[in-house]
């Protein structure tokens, strides 16, 4: 099952996720460390936030997990997020951000890596909900949520 | 005015798992009066443009990579051109998602040429392998767009 919801609050903040409950088997995948977790969160924001910027998501879409291929196509993926594109909710600089906190990272019964934080991104707070399902032994992204957050301007 | 944009490009293979190429354009453009970004600004800059780069090698799709470059670059070399001048990168399975947390090993001071472009050059160290890093921007519409990149990897695959 697929949802996609949006929750535009005050000040162009634009939240799209595009999740996926799914019901697989558990099985026994240990947590990264935090340097592999810092790499899977900031490659996966970067290779969304491109796609975001090009309205390109054939990359994305290449690099996520065969259970997201499965449900939504490049096509689906632009619509689904198309209000970053229209808010102009870019954060390119994630790459190099600090985070402002992040949850301990959990393994799900359905054996998903979910990692959730708040990155500082220039002006805006880039909060993120990725969810990973192992393919290969490798992780891949199956459900992303990122919320921007823009200060008021004065 | 921007003359003439020959392109090269560069295929070497050094011991082990290493891939070198590189997608060069010489330019003849005028110096425009732009300042070097600061470190925070050149740091994005590196590691966006290599994150990019090895997305596009490792699904062997060149499209984002290629919106996201100059329009010099884009006027220049198909697509087609580009996933074949980093073929080695997909061959030799030369991947480096990890570029976005590594760490320098060095890196030269940033310099603006007499064309105007923005040369970012240094080399940070991934998990198990040496990334040496070429980049030369340009300004279009006032922002920095990747005309040249040149990468090499050395040391053995994790």
């Amino acid at each position: 099952m697929k949802s996609i919801r949006a929750n535009p609050t005050a000040h162009i903040i634009a939240l799209f996720a595009l999740a996926i409950a799914w019901v697989s088997p558990a099985f026994a995948a240990d947590i990264p460390d935090d340097h592999a977790q810092d790499v899977l969160i900031r490659s996966t924001l970067s290779t969304f936030n491109d796609a975001n910027m090009t309205n390109d998501y054939t990359v994305f879409f290449a690099k996520s997990a065969k259970e997201l291929q499965a449900l939504a196509g490049p096509e689906k993926m632009s619509a689904a997020f198309e209000v970053f594109r229209r808010n102009r909710g870019y954060f390119e600089n994630v790459v190099t951000a600090e985070y402002e906190s992040s949850e301990k990272p959990v393994i799900d019964k359905d054996g998903g890596l979910n990692l959730a934080g708040v990155f500082k991104v220039d002006e805006m707070d880039v909060k993120y909900n990725l969810r990973f399902f192992q393919n290969d032994n490798v992780w891949k992204v199956v459900s992303i949520n990122v919320n921007i957050n823009r200060p008021k301007k004065l | 005015m921007i003359l003439d944009y020959p392109t090269r490009f560069v295929s070497r293979a050094f011991a082990a798992t290493v891939s070198l190429l590189g997608l060069a354009m010489l330019t003849i453009a005028p110096a425009a009066a732009v300042d070097v970004p600061d470190d925070h600004a050149q740091d994005a800059l590196i590691r966006s443009t290599l994150t990019r780069f090895n997305d596009a090698n490792m699904t062997n799709d060149y499209s984002v990579f290629m919106a996201k470059a100059s329009q010099q670059l884009q006027t220049q070399v198909p697509l087609e051109k580009m996933a074949a001048a980093f073929e080695g990168f997909r061959k030799n399975h030369v991947f480096f998602e990890d570029v976005v947390a590594a760490k320098y090993v060095s890196h030269e001071k940033a310099v603006i040429d007499k064309d105007g472009a923005l040369v970012l050059i240094g080399e940070l160290n991934l998990d198990k392998r040496d990334l040496k890093y070429n980049l030369r921007f340009v300004q279009n519409d006032n922002v920095w767009k990747m005309l040249f990149i040149n990468v090499d990897v050395s040391g053995k695959k994790p």
